[in-house]
């Protein structure tokens, strides 16, 4: 049986790694939204990281932008 | 399933026995590691979750500890449940999950690996960490190479469904919950469609035809169209399909509806063994040969209880004519309220002359 690859990062390790790809300031300055509804991420309520084309976009945790985020990195929704 | 742990018990006392009669204290302790062996091996899913509660319990002596604990949680609950999802017949979800952490790392290389990151939480919100991955893992594996051909609600409503279907089998009931009062109650309440169509879903699975019959025609769209990109045909006809399914689930005793869906694509007839007091299968084999005249691919076999016996007998029947061949046919024991009832599901297609 093959493997389904599910990249994951440990929120103990968020600031970190958010750091490293740099979007931990905007994070802690409430410049970062969810890139479909809007609503602005925290610590809180970041679902997703995605890497879209030339930039990093990130989603929140409603599984309606999960869903979104699976379709903008097939290129059928626009983020 | 009963059969392999009694024979793999005995193997364990029997050879357990032979150890210590025959090397004393060194038998006993290499017998004590042999069953720990042969315990991992028979179900490594199963054990890896015993390893998540393990290191959740040391989970403040080492991050380590707790990263495993989320991992191996995750992992676990997801990859039993997939594992039962496939033994209904059909390979709904291909793949195994692996969750890979991810490193600090440049941005370029973020963007060069191309790969969404999920945040996961601490082993203490376990709940929440099962009903994030496991909607994501649905909506990445679950019938991969059909999705592109699916009506957007229809897809989200089978993974919303399938999601909340796998912790349920593995009765995961605080993560289900989370499942529902996170995710699937703020999709309806944008979407009331999307909690008919989940609604439909689990009528049809709590008779056994939601991965046996509607999944699987989903998943087979890719097959029918393997080198189309998409096709709006199809994804109008997953939705009258599914009205199809929803009628087959409303459907009242001694009411005929229609249990066909001749669509381009998906191409299909359910014949419904339902009559009361008939014991003849000669009505639904002349059924099974009026649908071979007017071309059907496939024809379902479906019923409950007593009428299970003639269904079979039709199939017997529909075989001898060689018009339709058995592809697979499943008899279950659905639990309800009142201790269950017998059922029977078979999957006829087209034999050509």
């Amino acid at each position: 049986m093959n493997k389904e690859e599910i990249l994951a990062v440990h929120k103990e390790r968020l600031e970190e790694f958010l750091k490293s790809i740099g979007l931990w300031e905007p994070l802690v300055k409430g410049e970062l939204k969810c890139v479909f509804c809007g609503v602005p991420i925290s610590v809180d309520n970041i679902g997703l990281i995605i890497p879209s084309k030339d930039k990093i976009v990130v989603c929140c945790s409603k599984s309606e932008c999960i869903f979104k985020a699976k379709e903008l990195r097939e290129g059928k929704s626009e983020g | 399933m009963k059969a392999k742990w009694i024979a793999l018990i005995i193997l364990l006392v029997l050879s357990f026995i032979g150890l210590v009669y025959l090397f004393g204290l060194g038998g006993a302790i290499a017998g004590i590691f042999e069953s720990l062996l042969l315990f991992v091996l028979s179900d490594i899913d199963k054990t890896t979750g015993y390893m998540a509660s393990s290191y959740k319990w040391l989970r403040t002596v080492n991050f380590y500890f707790e990263r495993n604990a989320v991992e191996k949680r995750v992992e676990s609950t997801i990859n039993l449940a997939s594992r039962r999802v496939n033994e209904e017949g059909v390979n709904l979800l291909p793949h195994r999950i692996d969750i890979k952490w991810v490193e600090p790392k440049d941005r370029e290389a973020f963007l060069k690996n191309g790969k969404i990151v999920v945040c996961l939480e601490s082993s203490l919100n376990e709940d929440r960490n099962l009903a994030r991955a496991t909607i994501l893992y649905a909506s990445e594996d679950f019938i991969r190479e059909s999705q592109r051909f699916i009506d957007r609600d229809v897809l989200k409503s089978a993974c919303l469904a399938l999601a909340r279907k796998m912790l349920m089998l593995d009765r995961k009931l605080s993560a289900l919950r989370c499942l529902n009062d996170e995710f699937i109650k703020a999709e309806t309440a944008n979407n009331p469609i999307i909690s008919d169509y989940i609604i439909t879903m689990e009528k049809l699975d709590s008779e056994g035809h939601l991965t046996r019959v509607f999944l699987k025609e989903l998943s087979e769209i890719d097959i029918k169209l393997p080198s189309v990109l998409s096709s709006p045909v199809a994804e109008a006809e997953t939705v009258t399909f599914l009205q199809v399914m929803k009628q087959l689930t409303e459907k009242k005793r001694g009411v005929d509806i229609n249990t066909s869906h001749r669509g381009q694509i998906i191409d299909m007839s359910i014949m419904l063994v339902a009559r009361v007091g008939v014991v003849d299968p000669t009505p639904y084999i002349n059924y099974a040969e009026k649908c071979w005249s007017n071309g059907l691919p496939r024809l379902y076999v479906m019923a409950q209880g007593n009428n299970t016996n003639i269904a079979k007998d039709a199939v017997i029947g529909i075989k001898a004519l060689g018009i339709y061949g058995v592809e697979r046919e499943w008899s279950l024991r659905i639990p309800d309220e009142r201790g269950g009832f017998d059922s029977y599901t078979a999957v006829l297609s087209r034999i050509q002359k």
